[in-house]
């Protein structure tokens, strides 16, 4: 039977969770990642194992992937949540803390015959520099506006 | 068929908790909110918000609990650093209750924004949203707003150096992990 959208989708996180070395099962060679700024665009398989996933993990250990909710919509699939994991390695110049901590994330994926042909990304980097006790908006965030964070806001350290 | 299949594999494990009848009613809600912001309402948006709903954006964007803090705290500093917004969806997902999408504002840096006074810059401001609709009105939204790359257009780096499109431009080797 052929596997939806989803299916697919999920498999690849199964995998990425297990640190599999070769993700060619689930991205087609030529794919592209393309992130909020400070995480980058990685054009390829080879180039997505090199410039995020083996410096992700070289920060980030023991990774464990809540993802609060998915959808589907013909070829497209999303997801939101969030990787805890622990600062095991340098990480934009702030050396390892073995601090646990919380980053959020938003995933849109384009599947072509039954691999990921695109993935746009958000990451929260500037919520993992606020946990390892650096605000790189220096106090003009605008989450400073907020009275108080919502219960269970996954995506929210403010 | 001669054989009765006792235990039949659970099906759509994934979105068993969604309400598939409820997708044209959520496009239906998140059109209209689509557009209202992009005629710039604020008074009367609460046509698309449920009263009491949460906007759960990242770091350096914040948690809006209720439509009041969602027009004072978001909408309100967002139209004095910016005007004549746009916005544009790059794509948008249905499923049931929910509703997703990812795309560009497009806006004129008119008035300060994180310290830095206008310069008149067209600017885009990139998104992803999670939206979830009940009895027809948004209760929950889920929200990454770039706020780093707006400050990066407007020539300040918030990550001083260390973003990782170092490595996409080889101007520095990712280190390889031993795990």
């Amino acid at each position: 039977m052929q596997k939806t959208t989803l299916q697919i989708v999920k498999e690849m996180e199964q995998a990425l969770e297990r640190a599999e070395v070769d993700c060619s099962d689930y991205f087609h060679d030529d794919f592209d990642w393309i992130a909020n700024f400070g995480c980058g665009t990685k054009r390829g398989l080879e180039e997505f194992e090199r410039a995020w996933y083996k410096p992700f993990r070289d920060a980030f250990g023991d990774r464990h992937f809540a993802t609060e909710h998915y959808l589907e919509d013909g070829n497209w699939a999303a997801c939101f949540g969030h990787c805890e994991a622990t600062h095991h390695g340098e990480f934009m110049g702030i050396a390892p803390t073995g601090k646990r901590i919380k980053i959020p994330y938003i995933d849109f994926w384009r599947v072509e015959n039954g691999k990921i042909a695109e993935n746009r990304v958000s990451v929260d980097f500037p919520a993992i520099l606020a946990q390892l006790g650096h605000d790189i908006f220096t106090g003009k965030g605008w989450d400073k506006l907020d009275s108080a964070p919502a219960k269970n806001a996954s995506l929210s350290f403010a | 068929m001669t054989t009765m299949n006792k235990t039949r594999p659970e099906q759509a494990i994934l979105s068993r908790d969604t309400d598939i009848s409820k997708t044209d009613e959520t496009k239906a809600v998140i059109e209209g909110m689509v557009d209202g912001l992009n005629d710039h309402r604020i008074t009367d948006i609460g046509e698309f918000f449920s009263d009491g709903f949460k906007w759960m954006g990242n770091t350096g964007c914040g948690t809006k609990n209720g439509l009041k803090e969602f027009q004072e705290n978001w909408q309100k500093p967002f139209q004095a650093a910016f005007s004549e917004k746009v916005c544009i969806d790059e794509a948008r997902l249905y499923m049931g209750e929910w509703a997703a999408a990812f795309g560009r504002q497009e806006a004129i840096h008119s008035g300060t924004f994180m310290g830095i006074e206008p310069t008149g810059k067209k600017v885009e401001i990139r998104y992803m949203d999670f939206w979830k609709v009940v009895n027809g009105k948004i209760i929950d939204n889920w929200v990454m707003v770039d706020f780093p790359h707006v400050v990066a257009q407007l020539g300040q780096d918030l990550f001083n150096g260390e973003g990782w499109e170092t490595y996409d431009r080889g101007e520095k080797e990712p280190p390889r992990p031993e795990n």
